[in-house]
């Protein structure tokens, strides 16, 4: 749905997904959201979202979980918590987000180019304790476009003139032990 | 003045410079810092985005030993900063404290403070013994300083969120004239420019533009993900912009080594490593030191 159309909502679509949302540390307030647009004004990527911080947040108030869940928005915003400092009734915007888009991976509604860079870099971490910017690199872009590899060479070769590339990983004493972090976590119940 | 010290990824490989500049800054200001032992990744922004339990664990198995040790811990890395402060306030719910517990085999009492280098000069040291070190004033040189997101986002007790002024005073310590920067805080992407290459180049781009705009020699930053958009980015940036930004960017670390007197070779001040070359930087520096010292020698 682009920013030109219009799609017209009877009442909240979803009551059960508003609660989600209030249930979100910071997302309390979602319903006070008078749509003020000082989030959008403020937001880096809002003019690139296909909906902006102020646009979510009324959808979310609407309880439109799978436009919100499946957009770009979330994934464009780079969390730089300038909403959150001028949000004038106090919902906490970058929370919310960062709440989204942990829900958008965990409900399956995230594509792969979404959630790439997540697991690969998540998986290094816990194989050697340390991040592993080669490995990562490689096999980020692989998954995605091999083919971008390519324009990556540039980028790559300045930074391996200057000294800036690790060619081999660092492995911890207690891989072990930040294995088991990732370990408790899968096990843990949530709500 | 004794902190644990939390390098991060980042400081041991593409922003090693920030590292050696930084140990060379406090070795000339007294600091004494202690490496956490075996560290590991705070988990960046995936951590956190696919599962908050990771990334609370993540942070606390690094200040466990500081918090037994009873040292404030130095992060230079805004990045794995925001994730510490995170942590410490995530590990005030009980939930967070008893996964964590179970993960860690050990408690974590939560009290240690956690803080950027710039906070050490600022609040625990004084910009005052900052002055006093400088041995070669950086006279006539414009920075820009950018602070970007995670300095003054979420707000700290030192300074204002909308318009901090702590760089600017250490850029005036050290003998530099810090430049009206309106785009000082503007995010530049650092934490997508993985996932959203066009978006943070286009921040990048504006940042670069802004800061040549205002009449800045170069940019002082203080996190390696800025300092990866904003210097090595440039060469990605200029291209998809048709643009030649040759700007130099430097840490503060960097600048400050320079005005205490290290030598612009000297390996620990990293100048090298810079992907823009800040050769630019240097020689309005020997310029208006050669000025200065005209003048002088006109009076007497």
């Amino acid at each position: 749905m682009a920013l030109n159309e219009t799609r017209i909502v009877a009442g909240i679509e979803s009551p059960e997904f508003v609660s989600v949302i209030q249930s979100i540390p910071g997302g309390e307030k979602i319903l006070a959201c008078i749509q003020c647009g000082t989030c959008s004004g403020s937001c880096p990527t809002g003019d690139k979202m296909p909906y902006t911080p102020r646009h979510v947040m009324r959808m979310l108030q609407l309880g439109l979980e799978d436009e919100v869940m499946r957009s770009d928005a979330i994934w464009l915003c780079a969390d730089c918590y300038t909403c959150t400092l001028r949000c004038p009734r106090g919902i906490k915007v970058s929370e919310v987000m960062a709440g989204l888009r942990t829900r958008a991976i965990a409900g399956g509604y995230a594509r792969p180019r979404d959630t790439a860079f997540h697991r690969n870099f998540l998986s290094i971490v816990k194989r050697y304790g340390r991040t592993y910017e080669a490995e990562l690199l490689l096999r980020y872009n692989l998954r995605l476009n091999p083919f971008r590899l390519l324009k990556q060479i540039r980028l790559g070769l300045a930074m391996f003139l200057h000294g800036k590339v690790g060619l081999l990983p660092e492995l911890l004493h207690g891989r072990g032990e930040v294995r088991r972090i990732y370990e408790t976590a899968d096990k843990w119940p949530r709500r | 003045m004794r902190y644990a010290y939390y390098p991060g990824c980042s400081l041991k490989s593409s922003a090693a410079e920030y590292e050696t500049s930084l140990l060379a800054m406090c070795q000339a200001l007294d600091i004494e810092l202690a490496e956490v032992p075996d560290w590991n990744c705070c988990g960046a922004t995936p951590a956190y985005t696919v599962d908050p339990i990771v990334g609370v664990g993540l942070s606390a198995r690094n200040l466990v030993w500081a918090e037994d040790e009873g040292l404030d811990v130095l992060m230079p890395c805004l990045g794995c900063l925001k994730n510490a402060r995170k942590a410490l306030l995530k590990l005030r719910d009980d939930g967070y404290r008893q996964a964590t517990r179970a993960a860690l085999g050990r408690e974590l009492r939560g009290q240690v403070r956690v803080l950027h280098p710039l906070e050490a000069l600022v609040v625990d040291l004084g910009l005052d013994r900052v002055e006093q070190r400088v041995t070669r004033p950086l006279t006539g040189l414009k920075v820009a300083p950018y602070y970007g997101c995670y300095l003054t986002r979420p707000p700290v007790d030192y300074d204002s969120p909308e318009n901090p002024q702590s760089l600017e005073r250490l850029i005036e310590a050290l003998g530099a004239e810090p430049v009206q920067f309106s785009y000082k805080m503007k995010c530049c992407g650092g934490g997508i420019f993985l996932t959203q290459e066009d978006a943070a180049l286009d921040l990048g781009h504006r940042i670069l533009t802004r800061a040549r705009a205002e009449g800045a020699d170069c940019i002082l930053l203080a996190c390696p993900l800025c300092d990866m958009l904003l210097d090595a980015y440039q060469v990605k940036i200029n291209p998809r912009f048709k643009v030649k930004h040759n700007m130099p960017v430097l840490y503060f670390s960097q600048l400050a080594g320079l005005a205490f007197g290290l030598d612009p070779k000297d390996k620990a001040l990293g100048l090298g490593r810079r992907v823009v070359s800040v050769q630019p930087v240097l020689d309005k520096l020997a310029q208006e030191a050669a000025r200065i010292e005209r003048k002088a020698r006109q009076r007497g």
